[in-house]
């Protein structure tokens, strides 16, 4: 899927994928792509600014940490702004979902 | 332990070269790069790639210095006028509300008249009076 068709979900994807555990970009991007079963396979670079905006809005906190290769990586968690907005985007994508489902008559 | 002159830093030299960014922000998001492709090369390698294939792999999957560069000087661009658009918000209720309070404070007797609604700046008319 392109990440034009990504962009818009964005958010609602890396909020869900880093809720599960705090991670570090690498793991997220890991897990955004084995979730979807490969359909989320976007360039992994451009996961930072999203992630970098989210920490900015108050969504993300993170914090570096050593490796266990001895590198330091930036981990990210969702904070509790994060995880109602998370909630709110969830309750709008149901609806969404819901409703082009009843059109499609796929529901 | 890393070559000094391997396929990620020359890729991270690119990438340095290509961010527009303060040098502080500069440096989180070369080192953030930096983990992110050292971890997926190593990743490639336990998958049986060679240390220089699992580099490309790395690299290309990330993306392109370039593009990387321009998501994040996009998400800035767009944050900053996100900012800019609440501050001129914020700035235009308080002038109103300053504005009021003024009015409010300063012409008393003004509170006597019927209600009127002014409308200021219409074409060739100067102020206009509409009495509801």
């Amino acid at each position: 899927m392109s990440g034009e068709t990504l962009k818009g979900h964005l958010d609602m994807l890396l909020l869900a994928a880093i809720r599960v555990e705090p991670a570090h970009g690498y793991v997220i991007s890991e897990r955004l792509c084995a979730r979807s079963g490969g359909v989320f396979d976007l360039p992994e670079g451009t996961i930072y600014p999203a992630l970098h905006r989210l920490e900015h809005d108050g969504f993300l906190g993170s914090r570096w940490e050593r490796g266990e290769s001895g590198r330091r990586r930036r981990v990210y968690e969702v904070t509790p702004a994060g995880e109602q907005a998370l909630q709110a985007q969830l309750r709008s994508w149901e609806a969404f979902s819901g409703g082009v489902a009843g059109i499609l008559g796929t529901s | 332990v890393s070559r000094p002159d391997d396929q990620i830093e020359g890729y991270l030299r690119d990438l340095r070269r290509a961010l527009r960014a303060q040098p502080l922000r500069r440096r989180r998001i070369v080192a953030e790069a930096e983990e992110h492709l050292r971890a997926a090369q190593a990743s490639a390698v336990r998958s049986g790639l060679t240390s220089d294939a699992a580099a490309d792999d790395a690299i290309s999957r990330f993306g392109s210095a370039r593009a990387v560069a321009a998501a994040h000087a996009d998400e800035r661009t767009s944050s900053l006028g996100r900012q800019l658009r609440i501050f001129i918000v914020a700035a235009t209720a308080a002038a109103a509300l300053l504005v009021g309070f003024d009015r409010h404070e300063t012409a008393p007797a003004q509170a006597q008249v019927p209600p009127t609604i002014l409308v200021h700046n219409a074409p060739h008319q100067g102020a206009l009076e509409l009495h509801p």
